[in-house]
């Protein structure tokens, strides 16, 4: 049956024979999983192996835009790379902008599934259906920047190129995977995975067409989402800063995340704004593909001692650089961003692991002795610099930091584990929320570790009451099952989140494109049901997985914020069990947070009854 | 005097009925802030108060007649 | 209707490319559009819009004389192309491509869809430009 939206194929490698196979893209996982985060989660489920090294070459890596990806409406550039996480052990996945993924649909491809390890230093070369293992000596060892120039230089310009740098290569477990001179897949490690394919670049080109179920419906709805975000009050707000914008507030409210989340704010936090961003250092609006309200900022950064030029700091670096790392100069913060980016890892990990790193060195649990005699300290830019290039090489005290503050807070101990700021071993983005329950709930059980992408509720709990506890777990499952389909269709969620884009617009174009026939609750119990399967996910690979996973570590619960505009507050514990008890029922899931036979069948599971209940 | 409030970005969900469009009475030289307390809207949950494409902040003192847009914080992505 | 272009407005978003395809084409593939946006990274981060600013230089180079001008807009006669190929490299800016499975070249045909689409004004009338400035 002829699929609209979709390549049709999914493209099969094995990186250690260095053979490919070309598979059709069965219906049913169009239908069911629509595609981009349901088609990682369906094949992740399926085919690893419970307790295979998620470093070794049994693992694998998925890369997979949507139906919606490259396609006309606004925004259509969005891929999700999925993986057994290296730096948690479960569900892994990560999103990426830029332009890849329109490329991978143009060449013909659905999904690319990465198997085994190369016996080289690799990249993988694809035209359309020409498929080559290449010789990556070249460029192994070149920084991301440097290293996309050189392969688009070789390839041409028309190639889109995702690749790793020198961190991914030492497989830090918080290496990212990079794109379009500045865009990352951050989160999880999925750089590392790369890394430990001796893979060091794929290469793409597509000359391919995608087909439309109603090509004249997809212009005209198209058409009207592009006009519908012009006029949106909102937008020229929006794109004048993208996600910095939201610093001055975030800090106002006391949930800017500040020395190791020690604090709730920090008090030079003008410095670091998205005003002060754009008058002193950026250059450009940098884009997605079909992106009309673009929230990259290309930054040329020069200070005495550096001129660098970086995509950024967007929120998320400004938080975990500026805030956690407590930098009161925006080229500080730029800087340290373009280090983190260069050397190819995940500045969110990146940003908390050095944090944790400068307040251990201020408890003297790390010392003089572990950092080759240098002083580490917080505002600090020689030390942040040290600090990265240390992990990069995984190098002294750079060896035990790569492997994320869980493991290296477990090693270095003395208390250290109450300040490794991590949920699931994945570390904390920008969101102090110990006086935000909806938003501390939404980091508790998001399903790749602390991250806010699928759930953002601080507005929410201040426009509610920040401490009210009813009610949170709703808002938290209705995000979590909204904010991620748009990694199943294949395009960004920023232009309905940021300047209110109608949500409606999504089923219909999707319908227009596909010939699927769904409303948006159709689409929301989809996501639900991947929801429901990345829970499972967890408990199949971690026979001890369950609540006690999803908690948060000491310093969240039992330290009250010291100062600023949430000074004095945090949330107990007792606390934290209500809301957890309340959105596990919410959810179907049993008293330990695992969904019951009774949800799995609901939502068409079944197979996943077997692996979490036995027969 | 009267003065409009427009909910901007997603800020219609958490004004009074959902409305997009508020016309509130207030006094002369009441700022943004107050006169949101006084219409049951937590000042804390705006973060820009666009006046001619312009951020006049929270502090601003509306004259007669002006509408405002209230736009509530960027997700952060 | 005058394509024009603010290179340092563009975005790098190829909302432009892939509208033309779509218009003039009826393919979702922005590898078929008339125009082509050039990212020149990581310095000085500035994207180029490459559009064909109908030059002639294509029409004069043309050994079958098919390509004509109306209005100061350059078209191709598909009954009077031959699908040589030599104009394409005459193009100064790049616009002028023949994919595989293309007998005749690619060729802006000033449709303005692009103008329409991009929501940076990147791409803009300067005819209107200036009537608007007149005014």
């Amino acid at each position: 049956m002829m699929l609209y939206g979709y390549a049709g194929k999914i493209l099969r490698v094995n990186l250690t024979e260095k053979t490919h196979h070309i598979e059709p893209l069965p219906e049913y996982m169009a239908r069911e999983y629509i595609g981009g985060r349901g088609f990682v989660a369906k094949i992740l489920y399926d085919e690893i192996e419970i307790g295979i090294d998620p470093l070794g070459p049994k693992n694998k890596l998925i890369i997979a835009p949507g139906p919606l990806t490259g396609v006309f409406l606004t925004a259509g550039g969005k891929t999700e790379l999925g993986t057994l996480s290296p730096e948690t052990g479960g569900y892994g996945d990560s999103n990426i902008g830029g332009h890849i993924g329109p490329e991978i649909k143009y060449a013909g491809y659905d999904m690319i599934i990465l198997e085994g390890k190369a016996p080289e230093k690799t990249y993988l070369y694809i035209e359309d259906n020409k498929i080559e293992f290449r010789d990556a000596s070249k460029y192994w060892g070149m920084e991301c920047m440097e290293a996309e120039k050189a392969l688009k230089s070789d390839l041409g310009e028309d190639f889109q190129i995702l690749l790793i740098g020198p961190a991914g290569e030492n497989m830090v477990k918080f290496a990212c995977i990079s794109h379009d001179y500045g865009r990352q897949a951050g989160r999880t490690g999925v750089g590392a995975v790369m890394g430990s394919k001796n893979l060091k670049a794929i290469a793409v080109k597509g000359t391919h067409s995608i087909p439309l179920y109603d090509k004249d419906e997809v212009i005209n709805i198209g058409k009207q989402m592009f006009k519908a975000c012009k006029e949106k009050d909102a937008e020229a707000q929006w794109s004048i800063y993208g996600t910095i914008g939201v610093t001055d507030w975030c800090n106002e409210v006391g949930a800017f995340p500040t020395k190791n989340f020690y604090d709730g704010w920090n008090p030079n936090y003008k410095n670091l704004n998205g005003p002060t961003a754009r008058e002193e250092i950026i250059v450009r609006d940098k884009g997605c593909f079909c992106c009309p309200i673009p929230c990259g900022k290309y930054s040329h950064v020069k200070k005495e001692g550096y001129d660098v030029y970086v995509e950024g700091p967007e929120y998320e670096s400004n938080a975990l650089i500026g805030g956690s790392c407590y930098f009161d100069d925006i080229k500080d913060v730029a800087y340290g961003n373009a280090i983190l980016d260069e050397l190819g890892m995940d500045s969110i990990s990146g940003g908390n692991v050095i944090a944790f790193a400068m307040e251990c060195f201020e408890r003297g649990v790390i010392t003089k002795e572990d950092t080759d005699g240098r002083e580490i300290k917080f505002g600090d830019i020689d030390s942040f610099k040290y600090l990265a290039e240390k992990i990069a090489k995984r190098d002294g005290i750079g060896d035990l930091l790569a492997e994320g503050v869980k493991r290296a807070s477990k090693i270095l101990g003395r208390g250290s584990e109450d300040y490794a700021i991590q949920i699931k071993g994945l570390e904390w983005s920008g969101y102090e929320s110990r006086y935000a329950p909806a938003n501390m709930l939404a980091y508790m059980t998001c399903d790749v570790g602390a991250h806010h992408n699928r759930a953002w509720a601080i507005t929410y709990d201040v426009a509610t009451g920040r401490d009210k506890l009813e009610g949170k777990a709703d808002r938290v499952i209705e995000l979590q099952h909204i904010r991620p389909l748009f990694d199943m269709l294949g395009c960004c969620r920023l232009q309905w989140v940021e300047i209110s884009l109608e949500l409606d617009y999504y089923p219909r174009i999707l319908k227009a494109v596909t010939g699927f026939d769904y409303d948006m609750d159709d689409l929301l119990k989809l996501s639900e049901k991947v929801w429901n399967l990345t829970r499972a996910f967890w408990k199949k690979h971690n026979p001890d997985f369950g609540r006690s996973w999803d908690y948060p570590p000491a310093r969240i619960m039992n330290e009250p914020i010291p100062s600023g505009p949430a000074q004095g507050k945090y949330i107990p514990k007792k606390d934290l069990d209500w809301l957890l008890d309340d959105y596990y029922k919410k959810r179907g899931w049993t008293e330990d947070g695992i969904p019951t036979r009774e949800k799995l069948e609901e939502l068409g599971l079944n197979f996943a009854v077997k692996d979490l209940y036995g027969v | 005097m009267k003065i409009t409030l427009k909910a901007l970005g997603g800020m219609k969900e958490f004004f009074p009925d959902k409305k997009e469009i508020l016309e509130v009475e207030t006094e002369n030289g009441k700022n943004i802030s107050d006169i949101l307390k006084d219409n049951g809207i937590n000042p804390d949950i705006v973060m820009l108060v666009m006046l001619g494409g312009k951020n006049v902040g929270k502090d601003y003192i509306p004259k007669d007649n002006e509408e405002v847009g209230l736009l509530p914080p960027l997700a952060g992505g | 209707m005058k394509l024009a272009v603010k290179n340092e407005l563009c975005s790098g978003c190829r909302a432009c490319e892939l509208i033309c395809s779509l218009s003039q084409r009826g393919e979702n593939n922005p590898h078929l559009a008339a125009l082509n946006i050039v990212p020149h990274f990581p310095v000085p981060g500035i994207y180029e819009i490459k559009i064909c600013d109908q030059c002639g230089d294509c029409a004069e180079v043309c050994p079958f004389e098919a390509i004509h001008e109306e209005n100061g807009v350059y078209t191709i006669n598909e009954d009077e192309c031959t699908g040589c190929g030599i104009c394409l490299d005459a193009c100064p800016n790049d616009v002028l491509t023949m994919p595989d499975d293309y007998t005749i070249p690619i060729k802006c045909t000033n449709c303005g869809d692009c103008v329409l689409i991009c929501p940076r004004e990147a791409i803009y009338d300067a005819d209107a430009a200036s009537r608007e400035e007149a005014v």
